[in-house]
């Protein structure tokens, strides 16, 4: 996300706003796409109690972290492809 | 007709070349007809016993087959017996502001061989019941010798910071401190019973005796390389009152004062041999100073510093102030590592026999799950004497279990029986003869010292300071438990709580 | 976010078209539901916050 600011020289305030804008909408967005998919993965859905038990605490837990770490990787993944793309078209050209 | 021939076809061979192979010809023909024990019987008499080689290679592989089978058959019955017994505590309901009990796990590469080993011998006889009773863990990992030794002090160096002593470099916040922090701000409480360490193998055990040491009676500073300055103006850490002893321990360089320091601090009584091992270290110590001083400069601390304080020292250090009146209760867990061709039979032998094992760690990891732990024993077989340590008491999570006093093995002594062993009889602590038996099999490239080294815990005898000691706690499953599992086991019961299924 | 958990409640919990309205064990396990899912959405709220801010923190400095 941050990586929006690597390039340009002086954002102004407007591109600043909506840039902030979009980082607000993506991280909401993030989180409601974890919410539905550690609830699908951990959460059984006989619901025999109101309460979470100590097993689904530590699904929930851990599906977080696990989360984020794909989410690293796989922008990292992309950072890379992206960059590698843009060096051979450089180097095509 | 068929009958009569048998009895004919040994007298022919002796005959002659034509008449051996008349013999010949009049054996073969009876043979092809079948067993005659079927014929008498009048069963279909079709099928041949394979031959004698394939009978003897049938017989070696099934029955090696079978031994497999039914070993990883009683295995998996034994795992599931432990995984029942503990797995209502996953049923049990955690407030959501609050973090589910987190264990420490340690791991470290057995002589000789990888880390792998032990990740996998974790994952096979651990991991399982802590995914039943759904614990949350962290793992310490070294792959050489010293490094779980470094991280456990460090860590116990960066927690007696938070705590409010004050060190010249403190240590840099990371994200873990991060997390922490949002927490505390948030207001999420962390899990505030028992906590509890789980160190696989003896030579992890002897690091986390000598990191949990070095932790707790070391400075927070690392110690000066004595060539830069003097050795007694050495930074010592804000918190030690009036006593100079911090400086002889912050600088183990000072050989002469540590020397002085080890007559008068010989209380414990296997101290003996413990000094001599140290001080042959120190020197290459103050060689290594220089060297571990040049690699700091790099931005990735090495992963095995030198100790901040020596063995010898522990006596004369100060405790801390943020020193718990109870340290966590640890779990020592069998690991059997053993390597070498020659040391086939007893492999294969282990490798057919797992079921054992898994009940072993099986009983010991439902132990540090249930929490019952009790005080370590200062006797042990040396002395015959009942000098057995304090009230073994249990901080157990389930409340039922609370009023029962754990551990039949221990008897039930007056709180002062440890007050009254620290005299010279010839007693040890049991911490220094858990899973001593697992040194014999270690590969003989650990025992080789190389030169100019720095400390190795692992040849080195177990140095153990009573106030620590005194401290340290050890799981261990109560009776009322262990029956349970045997009942379990019968299939008389099950999940405890769980509703019967018609 | 409530239509979702409308949705998920309802497709977990109500099963049975025989009746025109609720039956108790489908109530009870409609109000165990709201329960769990808010509980579990708060859990998770709290670690992604955690989470997040460390990332942040990791990714700011520009390393």
């Amino acid at each position: 996300m941050s990586f929006l600011f690597g390039g340009r020289p002086q954002p102004s305030s407007a591109e600043k706003i909506a840039a902030a804008e979009t980082e607000v909408e993506m991280v909401s967005d993030m989180f409601n796409r974890l919410v539905q998919s550690c609830t699908k993965k951990c959460i059984p859905t006989d619901y025999r109690e109101g309460d979470l038990n100590k097993g689904e605490s530590v699904c929930l837990d851990r599906c977080v972290s696990k989360f984020f770490e794909v989410n690293v990787k796989v922008s990292e993944k992309m950072q890379g492809e992206a960059a590698g793309r843009a060096g051979g078209m450089g180097m095509g050209m | 007709m068929a009958e009569s021939q048998p009895p004919n076809a040994p007298a022919p061979p002796p005959a002659g070349d034509a008449g051996q192979a008349a013999g010949s010809a009049a054996k073969a023909a009876p043979k092809a007809e079948g067993n005659p024990a079927l014929r008498a019987m009048g069963l279909p008499s079709r099928f041949k016993l394979p031959s004698r080689n394939w009978m003897i290679f049938l017989t070696l592989s099934s029955t090696f087959a079978g031994f497999l089978i039914y070993d990883r058959y009683e295995k998996k019955k034994i795992q599931k017996k432990w995984c029942t017994l503990v797995s209502h505590i996953a049923d049990e309901s955690l407030p959501t502001s609050t973090m589910p009990r987190k264990l420490t796990v340690f791991l470290s590469a057995p002589p000789g061989d990888g880390l792998r080993p032990a990740r996998d011998h974790f994952n096979e006889y651990v991991k399982p019941i802590l995914v039943a009773a759904a614990m949350d863990w962290d793992v310490i990992e070294g792959r050489r010798e010293g490094e779980v030794r470094t991280k456990l002090a460090e860590k116990v160096r960066r927690l007696r910071q938070i705590r409010g002593e004050v060190a010249e470099n403190p240590t840099e916040p990371d994200s873990e401190l991060l997390v922490q922090a949002t927490r505390q701000t948030t207001g999420i409480q962390e899990w505030d019973g028992v906590k509890g360490d789980l160190v696989l193998g003896r030579h992890t055990w002897k690091e986390y005796l000598r990191g949990l040491q070095e932790g707790w009676l070391g400075p927070l500073d690392a110690p000066v390389v004595p060539t830069a300055e003097t050795a007694s103006s050495s930074p010592t850490p804000a918190d030690s009152p009036a006593t100079d002893d911090a400086s002889p321990t912050a600088a183990p360089t000072s050989t002469s004062e540590s020397e002085s320091t080890t007559p008068t601090a010989n209380d414990d009584a296997n101290k003996s041999e413990a000094p001599l091992e140290p001080q042959q270290e120190q020197p290459q110590q103050q060689d290594q100073q220089p060297e571990d001083a040049a690699s700091k400069s790099k931005t990735k601390p090495p992963a095995v510093l030198t100790p901040y304080i020596s063995p010898s020292s522990y006596a004369s250090a100060p405790l801390p102030p943020s020193f718990p009146a109870e340290l966590d209760p640890s779990g020592p867990i069998p690991f059997p590592h053993i390597l070498g061709i020659l040391n086939t039979p007893t492999r294969v032998y282990r490798f057919l026999t797992r079921r054992h094992l898994a009940d072993q760690i099986g009983r010991e990891t439902a132990a540090v799950v249930f929490a019952a732990s009790r005080a370590y024993k200062e006797d042990v077989p040396t002395s015959p004497s009942s000098e057995s340590s304090g009230p073994s008491s249990s901080s157990s999570e389930t409340s039922a279990s609370s009023d029962n006093s754990p551990s039949a093995s221990s008897p039930a002594t007056s709180t002062d029986a440890y007050a009254t062993a620290t005299t010279s009889s010839p007693y040890t602590w049991e911490q220094k003869s858990l899973l001593a038996h697992e040194e014999k099999e270690w590969h003989k490239s650990a025992h080789k010292r190389a030169e100019n080294e720095g400390e190795r815990p692992w040849l080195e005898s177990i140095v153990l300071d009573d106030r620590i000691a005194t401290r340290m706690r050890r799981f261990e499953l109560e009776q009322d438990q262990e029956q349970r599992a045997n009942r379990i086991a019968e299939g008389k019961e099950g999940v405890l709580g769980a509703e019967v299924s018609d | 976010m409530y239509s979702k958990l409308v949705q998920r409640c309802f497709d977990d919990c109500v099963n049975d078209f025989t009746t025109k309205s609720l039956h108790s064990k489908e109530e009870g396990c409609v109000m165990r539901c709201v329960d769990k899912y808010l509980k579990g959405s708060e859990r998770l709220g709290q670690r992604f916050q955690e989470q997040n801010a460390a990332m942040m923190q990791g990714q700011m400095p520009g390393r």
